[in-house]
Formats: structure tokens, sequence, C-alpha cells
């Protein structure tokens, strides 16, 4: 039906590879119709995002393209002139980039650099005319304070802020395809879910193609009309998103499928043990120091929050960025100093205790942190990381430490790992050594403080599913801060729903998730996409 | 801005006085008296113990040490025990010469080094890259005193370019100063330049490799203004520190150079003095040396804002 209009991108047998030959992306085809949001899904080292590189000739340093034709309206760009390319750029096809903290200039004011792309792509607008324009469209991504916000750089904002000046300044010359490449997973759900909007909306107005790069299967389910599927640069399914995820033909699709977190109920019954940590009225108060002509000011990152762990337990805390859910758990650890309130844990006041009480607490509680790329010591072997916590221990010998290391890098499915170091592990790999390190000692409490949110969705499963196995045979408790509900869901006994510093619901895991009548809650819930796509797909 | 301004010239205070004390004691545990030094062996023990009260040596250590402090305070920084000189400009006198090489020897330096490390990092791996990178890694390993010899043995007295000893004010003849001078810089500046461009070819491939620099091209900005406009700022921040502890590192001793080219520098008057147990000089000039040192490095933090203004949100 479309025979006469060509669509507005389409990339025939595209293959990259390195220089040396290996190929990153092979052979992978697809095209983009007006008006059409087409989704290409895959985990890390699929190739999805060597894909939109290679059509504005963006790719790294050392790839390059070996074959393949890239059509933009008809017209093969794949080997356009230098200044053909850059007329492209920015003027025809727009592209947003993951990381809004890093894709903004930090030394460069914001309206200056929406203002750069205006510059390049309507030399005949006056600076006057430029600067409006940019307050108008900043403004139409719902930021009101727009003339200040042109002033500002891009440190005074927040991520979610930062990705709607990103939009606002690719949207601004209304471009016929915008590439937008994993736009929103540095953002937490409730934000995502507002960018995202705001850029289905924004394209649906202008009448913009979108190449929608993703890991996240929600967010294909929720936004793209189609799909296209990577597995290690090869194209293993595409079609209709509703066939697609509905009903996966490939196994690999189906993995991917699989792997989105289901409410699963609990069994409740093993639990109700002792008490090993109980908060109350904790406050933790930031002081942020005055300017010149500026008070010094508190910042009350955690208002009063009362909460307690039973033994075996796992009590999520959720709640979107500055909630306060991060500050908790370190004030629990004392890593930040609570400005008020009590922690106890099995019964020792923690705030009054001296260098021994702490001392033993430490040993009896462990951290897993959000990021395994700074966690782990890139000097040190996985063994020296993992067995760390076993120095302080006076009564064993040193082949029974030994054996301990291996025993625990086992449990965590890393036999033979312990002369590896850091960077020769995957994310998930990393993220079970932190898991490794943090269960050596046989803590009692564990603190997960966003354990899976910067892993790919098939690993961020087997991640959850190991600390359910390994909490079944070791029986610690744990304290799972995370954003992601579908996540919390498959994991928590009890869930705390925080906001603002404060509690503002807490109770049983299904009972918060299908009976909650707090707002806050029920906008978290409506911005899980995972949520809404099994839903979609049970129906 | 201004308490940040007064906290830091606050925080100085402990560091200078530290800084004295140490080079008071240190100075005097040395072993050698300045005034046998200065009159020779043949001198009788009346005259030694009349000079020395003259100077105020016979004092307790702690007296001594609070009363030059105070006199210190109000820039009095004593005699020289030698040659009866007020210290204070002594050392001004002596740092005009040190200074106006240094300064001219970095920004020199800078200019050459940050564009040439940025072309590196930009064509990384390419053959100017390897060039580059080469070079500056040689200078780096050159002694500054090889260095200057061998500029003064093909100049100085091959050519005959240059004069080889000797040093004349910019006051007296200009262009006479700058041919005594013009060695020593050129010494320096190819020192530095193999610090300077490594170090602006590092924090450039940094940057370049940051999403923002691929935004920018996918806006459809030309190389040039993606070097200039976005690497630039953000590549000069870590550059721009180094300068700051290389040019007060510098301003404090040149000695070797001093020596090779017979300059009346900083670095020299320090060297003499601590040959003859010239105790006011040490103490002068170190002190001189460390509160340069400060106000280099005070003034080098509050530029960095220009080039990343993160810093000033902390």
């Amino acid at each position: 039906m479309q025979s006469e209009i060509p669509p507005v991108l389409e990339i025939t047998g595209l293959k990259i590879g390195l220089l040396q030959g290996q190929l990153v992306v092979d052979d992978v085809s697809l095209s983009v119709g007006r008006g059409e949001v087409v989704a290409v899904v895959g985990e890390s080292g699929s190739g999805k995002t060597m894909v939109a590189r290679s059509v504005l000739g963006l790719l790294p340093p050392g790839l390059a393209r070996s074959e393949g034709i890239i059509r933009f309206n008809g017209e093969a760009i794949q080997q356009a002139p230098w200044k053909r390319m850059r007329a492209l750029r920015g003027g025809e096809i727009g592209m947003v980039f993951q990381e809004p903290m890093v894709s903004l200039n930090p030394a460069i004011r914001i309206g200056k650099q929406m203002e750069e792309g205006l510059a390049i792509h309507r030399p005949k607008m006056g600076r006057e005319e430029r600067r409006k324009l940019c307050a108008d469209m900043l403004r139409r991504v719902g930021i009101d304070d727009a003339e200040r916000c042109l002033m500002a750089f891009p440190h005074e904002f927040s991520g979610g802020m930062r990705q709607r000046m990103m939009l606002a300044s690719v949207m601004m010359l209304e471009p016929k395809l915008l590439i937008a490449d994993e736009p929103t997973t540095a953002l937490d759900s409730l934000t995502q879910r507002e960018v995202l909007d705001l850029m289905v909306g924004l394209t649906r107005e202008m009448g913009t193609a979108v190449l929608l790069i993703t890991h996240d299967l929600g967010v294909v389910a929720r936004y793209s009309q189609r799909c296209v599927v990577l597995e290690k640069g090869r194209l293993v399914e595409s079609g209709p998103t509703a066939q697609v995820i509905g009903a996966p033909r490939e196994l690999y699709t189906r993995r991917l499928v699989e792997a989105i977190p289901r409410p699963r109920p609990r069994d409740g019954a093993e639990r109700a043990g002792e008490v090993v940590l109980s908060v109350e009225k904790l406050h933790v108060t930031f002081r942020r120091r005055g300017g010149l002509f500026q008070r010094a000011t508190d910042m009350r990152a955690v208002k009063g929050v009362d909460l307690t762990v039973r033994a075996g337990e796992t009590v999520a805390v959720v709640g979107g960025s500055g909630s306060g859910k991060t500050t908790l758990g370190r004030a629990i650890l004392r890593l930040v100093e609570p400005s008020g309130g009590t922690i106890r844990f099995k019964g020792m006041p923690l705030l009054q205790a001296g260098r021994a009480g702490m001392h033993s607490f430490r040993m009896a509680c462990q951290l897993i942190s959000q990021d395994p790329y700074s966690s782990l010591d890139p000097r040190m072997r996985v063994g020296d990381i993992v067995g760390e916590a076993l120095r302080l221990l006076d009564g064993m010998s040193a082949s029974g430490k030994h054996s301990r290391i291996e025993e625990a890098l086992a449990e965590v499915g890393l036999a033979g790992y312990e002369r590896r170091f850091p960077h020769q592990l995957s994310g998930g790999q990393r993220q079970r050594v932190a898991i490794a390190r943090a269960l050596i000692r046989r803590p009692e409490l564990v603190i997960a403080d966003e354990p899976i949110s910067a892993l790919d969705m098939t690993i961020q499963k087997q991640i959850l599913d190991l600390l359910e196995s390994l909490q079944r045979s070791h029986g610690f408790s744990c304290l799972f801060i995370s954003h992601d509900l579908a996540a919390v869901r498959q994991i928590a006994n009890r869930v705390i729903v925080m906001q603002e510093g404060r509690i503002v619901e807490q109770g049983e895991t299904e009972a918060v998730f299908e009976r909650s009548d707090h707002p806050y809650t029920r906008a978290l819930l409506e911005a899980s996409p995972a949520l809404t796509l099994s839903r979609k797909a049970i129906l | 801005m201004g308490r940040y301004l007064l906290g830091r010239l606050l925080t100085t205070i402990p560091t200078l006085l530290l800084v004295s004390f140490s080079v008071f004691l240190l100075i005097r545990l040395v072993p050698g008296d300045p005034i046998v030094l200065m009159l020779g062996d043949a001198a009788d023990e009346e005259t030694v113990r009349d000079i020395r009260e003259a100077y105020g040596l016979e004092k307790p250590f702690f007296v001594q040490f609070g009363l030059w402090l105070l006199k210190a305070m109000s820039g009095d920084l004593g005699t020289s025990i030698s040659n009866g000189a007020a210290v204070a400009p002594l050392i001004l006198d002596r740092f005009q010469v040190s200074a106006s090489i240094v300064v001219i020897a970095i920004v020199v330096a800078v200019a050459i080094s940050v564009p040439l490390g940025m072309i590196a990092a930009w064509r990384q791996n390419s053959l100017t890259d390897i060039l580059v990178v080469g070079g500056a890694t040689l200078l780096l390993s050159l002694p500054s005193f090889w260095l200057g010899l061998l500029l003064l043995l093909l100049f100085g007295l091959k050519l005959g370019w240059v004069p080889v000893v000797g040093y004349i004010s910019f006051a007296e003849d200009w262009q006479g100063a700058l041919t005594y001078i013009l060695l020593p810089i050129v010494t320096l500046i190819l020192i530095e330049i193999g610090v300077v461009t490594r170090m602006a070819r590092a924090s450039t491939v940094e940057v370049l490799r940051l999403e923002y620099i691929t935004h920018a091209r996918a806006k459809g900005v030309s190389e040039g203004s993606v070097l200039m406009r976005h690497a630039l700022p953000n590549a000069f921040a870590p550059t721009w520190t180094l300068i700051g502890l290389l040019l007060g590192n510098l301003l404090g001793g040149i000695a070797v150079v001093e020596t090779v080219f017979t300059l009346p520098g900083l670095g020299r008057l320090l060297v003499d003095a601590i040959f003859a147990r010239d105790y006011p000089i040490i103490q002068g000039c170190l002190l001189f040396t460390a509160v340069i040192y400060v106000i280099v490095n005070l003034i080098v933090d509050l530029c960095y804002p220009l080039f990343d203004p993160r810093v000033m949100a902390e």
C-alpha cells in the first residue's frame, strides 16, 4: 500500500565489524515508516546501539560498516559526503542518548547547547528568535522556568529534567526521524514513563518516525508498533509488537519475555521470626553549605521513618529517585550518620554502640550496592575481593579461608574465578561477586541497594533468583531497596513505599500491589511497564 | 564566594606556620656555624660571641623563632648574616629574574602543548599521535641541566648567537635581557612541554569518549567546533590544575637551570645561602616560596569553575 512513498528509514543487510574483521552486527535489516515507532530490542552486546549509531555515521573508533545499505527517505546515506551527513545530523535525523547525566556538555549553558543546533541548521534565524524558540520548546516539554533554565548549567538538574531538555533540543529542529538510544534506562520508573510519554507525544504531533533502542520489553510493548529483536548482532525475530511479544516464535525472544518479573505469590508461612532490625523515628539531615548571600540550609532526606525486619524476611523499600530510600539504607549501616531516632540490631542500640558494638554489627550486616562496575576494586582479584572480609577473622586457618572462598564463589555460580580481575567479568558476574562478598561472613542482614538496576533484563532475573535461593539456604534477612516494582513483587514479603523521605504506605507485598489506594503507590504501579505487559501478555 | 575565599586563606595560615617552623628548626640542625664561616677560623672567640649576640643567635630557639615570626609578619625578614643586606628586597629582586623566566616559559609551553595534546587525542593511535606521545616522553625524560648545557654548547659556543654567561635586567636593556634569558626559557619550555602535552592528551582522550561529544556530532556540529567548543573547556580543567602545580613548583626553584646559565635567580640565592649557613636568607626564601605556592594554587582553584561550572555547586 505504500509502494509510492519510501519508508523514512530503511536498513538492508547491515554488517558492522571490528577493523580486524569480527562482526558486531551481522546482516540486520529493518525499516521505519512515516510516523511509526519501531523498537530494536536486545541485551547489551546485541549490537542494537551500533545499528542506531551507524545511521548517522557515529560508530565509535575501531568499528566500521562493512556491508549494507542505509536509506533515508529513499536516499542512500551510508556513504553520504561529509557535508550532506552534517546536514542530516540533527537537521533531518535527531538522536537522543542514554545517559542524560553525560550527554549534555557540563561546561556549556543549556541555552547555548540548544541554540547550537539551530545555528547550524537554521542559519537565517536571528539570535532573538532562536532564544525564543528554545524557551518555547522547553515549556513544551514541561519546564516552566524556561528563561532561567536557558542560563543554567546541566548539573543543576536531575536526570529526568536533563532528558527533557535533550528531547527539547533535538525535537526543536523537527527532524523526520528520531533515533532514541535507551532514552530512559538511567531514570526511575516514574520519570521514565513521563519522559517516554512526552517523547511519543511530541513525535506524533510533528509526524516524526522513531527508532527506539531499548532492552526493556515493557517499554517496547507500551510504545512501539513494530519491533526487531537482536541477539549477538543477528536479527532473531521481527514483526508487529503485539505478535512478537504476545506469541514469540524464537527461543531467544521467549527467554526475554520470560525474564520479565511476574507476580509470584510467596509462601509466607516460613517467616515471622524474631525482629532482627528495628528502626524508630529515624531522621537524616544533610547540611547544604550556603553561598555568599545564601544561608546554609538543611536538606532532610529521611524524616521519621519506622520499620522492622524479621529473621529470614525480605522487606522492600520502594520509591522514585529522591525519595530517600538509598539514604535510609546507608543510615541503617551508619555509612551516613542519622541526625535522630533509634536503630536497634537484635536489640542492640546502634547509634550508641561503641567500636566493639559497631564491629560486631558490621560483621553481621552486609551491603550489596547498585553499581557492579565501581563497587569492586579493579586491582584486586576476585578471590581477594570475596575473601577480604575473612581477614578480620582470627580463628580461621589459611586453607579454611581458601575453601570458604571457593565455596562462596561456587554458591553464586562462579567456581574457579578466584584469579580473575573484575574487568574480565560481565556486569552480571560482577554483581555475583558482590553477592559472594556480602554473604561469605554469613550475615544476618543484607541491605541490597538497587542490586539489579544496572543489569540487563535476563541477567536481572538470574540475580534475583540467585538472591532468593541463597536466602532460602542461608536464612538471612534482606532489606531490598529498589525502584523496580516488578522485582520487588517477586522477592519481597513486605513493601515500604517512600516519598520525599517519609513512609507513605507499608504492608504485605500482595496487599500493597493489589489493593493500595495511596495515590503515590498507584502512580508508581502505573509507571511500571513490565507489570502492564505481563497483564497484557496474560490476556 | 567571599566566604570560600576567606576560608581558603585562613587554612593556609597553619601550613605557612608549620613550614617556617620546620625550616627554622632544620637549618639549625645542620652542622656549621654561620659566624665562624663568615669570620674564618682565625677569629678569636670574643669577636665571634659579639657578632653572634648582634644577630640574636645566642637566644633560646623559641625566642629566636618568635622574634623572627613577629618581624616576618610585618614584611621584615631580617638582614643577611654574610653581607648584611636586607633579606626581603633581595628576595623580591631575585624573584623577578626567576618569575620572568618561569612565567614566559609556562605560557609558551601551554600554548604549544594543549593544541598538540588535543590533536594527538583526536587522531588517537595514528602516526601523529605516536610521534607526539613519543616526543613528549623524550622531552619529559631529559634532565634540565643536560639539555641546558647542550643548548649552551650549540647556540652559545658553536654558533655564538647568545651570550654564554651573565644577566642584564629588563629595566636596563630589554633586548639585551632577552638574549640572556632566551636559552633558560627554551630549556624550561622543552621540559614542560613533555608534561603538559601528555596531560592534555590524556584528558582529551577521556572527554572525547563521552556521550556529549557524540551528541554534539549528532547535532551536525563540525569537527573543529567539537574540539574547540565541546572538548576544550572540559579537557582543559585537569591541565589547568597541573599548570598551577607546575607554576608553584618552578617559581620556588629553578636552581638547576639558574646554575647552568649563571642567572641571579631565587633558586641560586637559596643554594648559595645554604652553603653560607645564612639563616635569614634561607628562612626568607622558603617562607616566600611557600606563600607563592599557596597564592598560585588559590588563583588556579578560583579560576577552575570557568572550565568546570560543576565545581561551584559544591
